[in-house]
């Protein structure tokens, strides 16, 4: 008799601890389910800017090349022969503004790495969980302590990442978000106090 | 003689950019990895017109190095602006508290930045 309710006992607290640990990994699956298409639209989004931040830089190279020919051009021709001072002028002006561009163009790497450390770091969070789910699967405390979502959100700068995190949980871009928020460039704001 | 200003930021291509933009327009230009590093050029006597400082940095971060400068009494009244990819409200009106001058968002249009840098410096 004594033998029959230990064993019942025992089973009753195996039962128990695989329904904790059933809710565990329902737990996980389901805050790492809405995270993957909110990570892969960040890594999109990466893929997308560095491809156009190379078109910037190949347009505005081949631009600064092809005045830097003229400029040889009208220098190799006798004076008073080459094209008006004017002209060269706004040749100036126009390299100005490519050199412009192309330092805007090359700050996607620090933008672009911001990014990627944001998909990085639930990657990393996620892999914790994991790990403390098959050492003890039936802690109560894991489900507990799991908020990738809030932590993904929290980590954010960008009003474009925000967006993309809206538009990727509820299929639209949250309030104040560009309608569009694809372009780092329309983001560009100066605030004095 | 040329105005300083120190650039704080823990991306070197960021800084890079910057004092490209800078020493073109002929400022002297000098640089910081983090905040740490700012407060300690900054305790060795440099004494820039202007500091530029990233957001989120390892260890001291924008918000924290803007209160320590603020604490020096010669510091007390450089402009000092953010330039950050941040750009929620929240995190603004906090620069502001701590005692920052303007807020860019990154990326920086060099131009626009020049305009702003001579907004903000003493004439």
């Amino acid at each position: 008799m004594e033998q029959k309710a230990a064993a019942e006992a025992t089973l009753r607290q195996q039962i128990t601890q695989l329904e904790q640990s059933n809710r565990s990994w329902e737990a996980f699956a389901a805050h790492a389910i809405p995270l993957m298409p909110i990570l892969t639209r960040q890594i999109e989004a990466v893929i997308a800017q560095t491809e156009r931040a190379a078109l910037d830089l190949t347009g505005k190279i081949r631009s600064i090349s092809e005045r830097a020919r003229r400029q040889a051009a009208d220098m190799s021709r006798p004076a008073g022969s080459g094209r008006a001072v004017e002209q060269v002028q706004a040749d100036a002006e126009e390299l100005a503004a490519d050199v412009s561009r192309i330092i805007m163009a090359m700050q996607f790497q620090d933008i672009t790495k911001q990014k990627l450390e944001h998909v990085a770091q639930p990657l990393a969070q996620m892999k914790t969980y994991m790990e403390s789910l098959l050492a003890n699967p039936a802690s109560p405390e894991l489900s507990k302590a799991l908020n990738l979502l809030e932590e993904v959100e929290r980590s954010y700068t960008m009003e474009t990442e925000r967006a993309a995190m809206a538009h990727a949980l509820h299929g639209h871009a949250h309030a104040g978000a560009p309608a569009q928020a694809t372009s780092e460039e329309e983001e560009q704001s100066v605030t004095l106090f | 003689m040329a105005q300083t200003v120190l650039i704080v930021d823990d991306s070197r291509t960021m800084r890079d950019m910057v004092a490209l933009t800078l020493a073109d327009a002929g400022f002297q230009v000098v640089q910081a990895g983090d905040g740490d590093e700012a407060v300690g050029k900054l305790a060795s006597g440099s004494k820039p017109d202007l500091v530029v400082t990233d957001l989120n940095m390892p260890g001291m971060d924008g918000i924290s190095l803007i209160r320590e400068i603020r604490k020096m009494p010669t510091l007390k009244f450089t402009p000092i602006l953010m330039l950050t990819t941040e750009s929620s409200d929240d995190k603004k009106a906090e620069g502001r508290a701590a005692g920052a001058t303007g807020w860019i968002v990154k990326p920086f249009n060099p131009e626009q930045f020049l305009k702003v840098l001579k907004k903000v410096l003493p004439a």
